[in-house]
């Protein structure tokens, strides 16, 4: 099992939204808040797949509000 | 004399179709898709923005504020599109009542002034930029004029830049930026065509890009939106543009037709410039109602290309926002069923369905009208979501279920499922 690190995550979000990694903090909201739309969240989805090989629930997509909800998705996954 | 001014937004309903609001209500997606797409359309902002720094200004979005009519104002700037129109006669009235004068702009005014001025003291007709002046000089010598109607055509170099300044920075993310006005292709449904004629302007980019620059300054991580009907009809405006777009750091979405997917350089463009969506009418994918949309059949000469471009586009990462109509006088229970298979099939990102809508000054609603066929409905239903004309080969309430059905199929939490792992799969492939 891969190993990660919640900073990880939260490089990759800022990496992909383009947006500072200051601002990536794990109670922001990421529609409201960081303004990611759908598609980028998917782009997220895509690139944790790849670095961790493995793949996610598409459909928990949707329960995602914020930034640490990413995290969680991944912690259920890796346990 | 005073002057307080308040440019007013009045309140519109997405349906008043009690069993699509209550579809809708079900979507997965309802609330994200509201609030992404929750911007506030820009001529309330350009009015603002001609009107002289001595003004005392407000802007009220009924949508989310009350107004309070016993307020002193000196005068009052309402728009509207058809759909809003019932709501913006009351208000009118209940500003007229007051000794208020009130003046109403908008599409629908612009196509219909005649029924406008019955409930504002002042109409305009056409676009305001030309117009709002002298708007401001008549209520200056107490003489408002009943109509207003352009008197020259507008240089787009000479629009102010839009007081972005002014609305709730925590109300609207999506915000709209305007690049050019008008369309070419005057579709039978369509206003636009109507309302600027068939010219294409453009905005000088660096007015554009300061615009931009204002709104990234106001908010944090906002999602641009251009407002315009077609931001490509004018090729190397539109590369030129969006090499600009590039040095920007924003997230941002257009509006387009088919033919974009055919120039690879721009396509690439567009995706380093951090392009999310491509808006495009693609209207229907029954070859005989495509036919008769526009004279051109510039839509019907794509129809057999539509699923290769649209996937040569969503493969570069780039979403494609569908737009359809059904309603047309080909349409029958067979043809919208056709139409989710094809939405379902090609992974669209998002979709706008929208049942065909006569709007006053449209092609359409000549046609309809001639044979009979409008049904007397209130404006307040030409919202598209519900019918209001006796279509050809199905009756109301069968086109109305086609159309919530539709919707309950595209909008499923298998269709978005499905349409995820697409996009997903199509990151990782990119990376």
């Amino acid at each position: 099992m891969e190993r990660y690190s919640s900073d990880e995550i939260l490089d990759i979000i800022s990496e992909i939204s383009r947006i500072d990694r200051a601002e990536i903090t794990p109670e922001v909201l990421i529609r409201e808040e960081l303004g990611i739309d759908s598609l980028q969240a998917m782009a997220i989805v895509a690139r944790l797949e790849k670095r961790f090989s493995i793949r996610l629930d598409e459909s928990k997509l949707f329960e995602v509000a914020t930034v640490g909800d990413f995290v969680r998705l991944l912690q259920e996954k890796l346990g | 004399m005073n002057r307080r001014i308040a440019f007013i937004n009045p309140k519109g309903q997405q349906t008043r179709d009690p069993e699509f609001a209550r579809i809708l209500g079900t979507l997965i997606n309802s609330k994200s898709y509201r609030q992404a797409y929750s911007g506030f359309g820009l001529s309330l902002l350009i009015l603002a923005a001609l009107t002289p720094e001595d003004w005392e200004q407000e802007l009220i979005d009924e949508n989310y504020q009350e107004i309070d009519f016993d307020r002193p104002y000196g005068l009052v700037a309402v728009t509207a599109n058809t759909q809003q129109a019932t709501r913006a006669y009351r208000i009118g009235e209940e500003f007229g009542r007051r000794g208020v004068p009130a003046v109403l702009g908008g599409i629908h005014a612009t196509v219909l002034p005649e029924e406008a001025k019955d409930h504002f003291r002042s109409v305009a007709a056409g676009e305001a930029e030309d117009i709002w002046p002298r708007v401001l000089k008549d209520w200056g010598k107490n003489d408002l004029r009943p109509f207003y109607r352009p008197e020259a055509a507008v240089d787009l170099s000479a629009v102010p830049p839009p007081r972005y300044d002014l609305l709730d920075r925590e109300r609207y993310s999506t915000i709209w930026v305007q690049a050019t006005r008008g369309c070419p292709h005057d579709c039978s449904f369509c206003v636009a065509s109507k309302i600027f004629g068939k010219s294409y302007q453009v905005r000088p980019i660096d007015r554009v890009i300061r615009d931009i620059e204002t709104v990234k300054e106001l908010w944090k991580s906002p999602n641009i939106s251009f407002a315009d009907d077609n931001l490509f009809v004018k090729r190397q405006y539109a590369r030129d543009l969006i090499h600009e777009l590039r040095g920007l750091n924003i997230r941002y979405f257009v509006q387009s037709d088919i033919s974009i997917a055919e120039d690879d350089e721009l396509l690439k463009a567009l995706r380093d410039s951090n392009c999310g969506m491509i808006f495009i009418g693609f209207e229907s994918v029954t070859a005989s109602a495509l036919k008769g949309i526009n004279k051109d059949r510039s839509k019907y000469r794509y129809l057999n290309r539509y699923s290769g471009l649209i996937q040569k586009i969503q493969t570069m990462g780039i979403g494609v926002y569908g737009a359809f109509i059904i309603g047309f006088d080909q349409d029958t229970p067979e043809t919208i069923e056709r139409l989710g298979d094809f939405i379902a099939s090609n992974h669209l990102y998002a979709s706008q369905i929208t049942i065909l809508t006569p709007y006053p000054g449209s092609r359409v609603r000549e046609e309809l009208a001639a044979e009979g066929r409008l049904l007397a409905k209130d404006w307040s239903h030409y919202n598209c979501t519900e019918v209001t004309f006796l279509p050809r080969r199905l009756s109301p309430e069968q086109l109305q279920r086609a159309y919530n059905r539709l919707h309950q199929r595209v909008y499923g939490p298998e269709q978005l499922k499905r349409s995820s792992r697409y996009f997903i799969d199509i990151f990782k492939s990119l990376e």
